[in-house]
């Protein structure tokens, strides 16, 4: 569950921005477009707890993000939010499986290995479990990312251009998966994406002036 | 986890490790080593001093005396009549008075004649067999009777000299009584019998070769030699001795002792604290000058630590915000980094204080086969490891700081976007 009223911010006073208010439910999509520069990542991170908003409320899962303290933030945010990356990103020195179990154990929970590996295998890589990231391909590794982002079942997962760097198939597969796991977990998906081959598959959309 | 996490982000780079790691172990290899063989070395020869106040022989070099009376490992400075020395070993200061003839040896180990007070001093008990009674019979001390496996009832021939080249002395072999129990000084590499054995064989030995060589400088009883007078064992008129062990009743004989010998008479008193600590002094410059090296590797592996941990940084700096947005705090962070250079660390000083107790148990025999020094390598605990084992640590943090101080500052948002 997500909400946003009124948020502002600003990296400089010359560059600051203003963001519509956001709603999204459980089990809902959220799609958020816009050209670049209009700040989709920022806003993506400021729902992330990144940053911080200069003014106004964001309210996850019942708390006010805004008020938390820097330290309050980190475990809230291991806690209740998952983050899909444009480019998968992982621990290097660490293999499939371990990368989700660190996940855990970084949220504060305890590391579930069948659980994680459960994950995986809904999303079709559990083969790939004890091989290291670089071995997988493109598609692969961002099926990888969205176990990470939903291995704490959070209440909010926030996708940051997801699928920009894939193919029209693993594209659909991915949007697909993104749209299924946040249903299955009950989780709030926000995807800030100018990919408008997204649209077709995400009904629910705001573009950012 | 986050150690996990550390060990496993070291071997992702198993070069750059090794290198650190590597120069870890030298060092904390080298310093160990240094201490433990220091800590050994003064260990084995104050001990042997203990209860050693004083030691009387012909004039030279102390230290000579001091070795070669004491630690049996210089050759003899020359002879001291018995009359002379008596004068002193009953003197009023004189709480204890050990004296000693030796300059003959077998294979290599000094053959002393002295009195029953030489092995009460050391503690030296008899293991098997029985003490010797009779001229030439000796006792052997454990580590030698082991390493040259003799036995009870075994016979030799003593060799003149202590370097085990000298001529051997045929007339009168010696036999082995007993064997004596390990006491952990000089007294294990020692042949110990009487007195009157070193005398006669002396004696004998330049009847026969009287005018063949022309041995001056050596051993007991060059005038005992013409004097036939060596039968009346209690009362010794021209005998002479190789040095005196003494013990005073009391500090003023520390004081005045030597320096009257010293002044008025033709013999020399030398004091073994006095002679040990010039020797340590000595040996104290090559020691900490391989110190100095010691240290110098520590500090290069810190830097080596440093400099991986700081251009690793660069590339991980994603990986850390990524761990930020799953939950790590700041802290996390600067725990991951500081536990990659101590997992890094204790691995170097484990494998150092093996290295330095595998260096010196190579090291032990030859040791042992010229100095006489019973070093044990496999000993865990030595004054200065646990001060070495906290530098380690604190060099292993100092080399962290910095780049922990950079994962601290990381700003995610930034990072994320950029890449």
């Amino acid at each position: 569950m997500l909400y946003t009223r009124d948020i502002r911010f600003s990296y400089a006073p010359e560059a600051s921005f203003c963001f519509p208010d956001i709603h999204c439910g459980a089990g809902e999509a959220l799609l958020v477009t816009g050209s670049s520069g209009k700040g989709k990542t920022t806003l993506l991170h400021l729902l992330g707890g990144i940053l911080q908003p200069s003014s106004g409320n964001i309210n996850v899962s019942g708390t006010h993000i805004e008020t938390l303290s820097g330290k309050q933030m980190d475990v809230f945010r291991g806690k209740n939010i998952g983050i899909i990356f444009q480019q998968s990103h992982f621990v290097q020195s660490l293999n499939v499986l371990e990368n989700l179990l660190l996940a855990q154990w970084l949220s504060g929970s305890k590391k579930d290995s069948g659980k994680a590996m459960a994950l995986l295998e809904q999303l079709n890589i559990a083969g790939h479990a004890a091989k290291k990231t670089p071995a997988l391909s493109q598609g692969q590794q961002q099926r990888v990312s969205i176990a990470r982002a939903l291995v704490n079942e959070p209440g909010l997962v926030l996708a940051d251009e997801p699928t920009s760097s894939l193919d029209d198939e693993h594209c659909m597969q991915v949007a697909s998966l993104l749209r299924e796991q946040s249903v299955t977990h009950k989780a709030a998906l926000v995807i800030v994406t100018h990919d408008q081959r997204l649209k077709n598959i995400f009904h629910q959309s705001i573009q950012l002036p | 986890m986050i150690l996990k996490l550390a060990t496993r982000n070291l071997l992702q780079k198993p070069l750059t490790t090794l290198l650190s790691w590597v120069l870890l172990t030298v060092s904390v290899g080298i310093i160990s080593m240094l201490l433990l063989l220091q800590e050994q070395f003064e260990k084995q020869l104050t001990g042997n001093i203990h209860d050693v106040d004083m030691v009387i022989g012909a004039k030279g070099s102390p230290l000579q005396l001091i070795l070669s009376a004491i630690y049996h490992i210089d050759a003899p400075t020359g002879n001291i009549t018995y009359a002379e020395a008596e004068k002193w070993i009953h003197h009023p200061y004189v709480e204890k008075a050990i004296p000693l003839a030796y300059g003959d040896s077998y294979k290599g180990y000094s053959i002393v004649g002295t009195t029953e007070d030489y092995l009460e001093k050391y503690g030296a008990k008899i293991q098997s067999g029985k003490l010797y009674e009779k001229d030439f019979e000796v006792v052997a001390g454990h580590s030698l009777a082991k390493k040259l496996h003799l036995q009870t009832g075994s016979r030799f021939y003593s060799t003149h000299g202590v370097d085990g080249h000298g001529a051997v002395h045929k007339d009168h072999a010696y036999t082995i009584t007993g064997i004596l129990q390990p006491s952990g000084t000089v007294a294990d590499n020692l042949l110990i019998g009487n007195i009157e054995s070193v005398w006669k064989i002396h004696e004998h030995h330049h009847h026969d070769e009287e005018d063949a060589e022309g041995h001056h400088e050596h051993k007991a009883t060059e005038n005992a030699a013409h004097d036939e007078a060596y039968h009346d064992d209690d009362d010794h008129p021209d005998k002479e001795l190789t040095a005196v062990l003494l013990k005073f009743r009391n500090p003023m004989g520390n004081v005045q002792l030597p320096r009257i010998i010293n002044a008025q008479t033709n013999m020399m008193a030398a004091v073994p604290a006095i002679e040990i600590n010039r020797l340590f002094s000595l040996m104290g410059m090559g020691i900490d000058t391989l110190q100095y090296v010691g240290w110098g590797i520590m500090g290069l592996s810190a830097l080596s630590i440093f400099i991986s941990l700081f251009n690793s940084l660069k590339e991980r700096k994603y990986e850390l915000a990524l761990m930020r947005t799953m939950g790590a705090g700041r802290a996390d962070l600067i725990k991951l980094l500081v536990w990659e250079s101590m997992v890094l660390c204790i691995a170097g000083f484990i494998a150092g204080i093996f290295l330095s107790r595998l260096v010196l148990w190579a090291l032990s025999g030859s040791l042992e086969s010229s100095y006489h020094l019973d070093i044990q390598p496999w000993v865990l605990k030595i004054p200065g490891d646990m001060q070495l084992l906290t530098l380690t640590l604190l060099l292993g943090m100092l080399a962290a700081g910095v780049p922990a101080i950079k994962a601290w500052f990381i700003n995610i948002s930034k990072t994320l976007a950029h890449e």
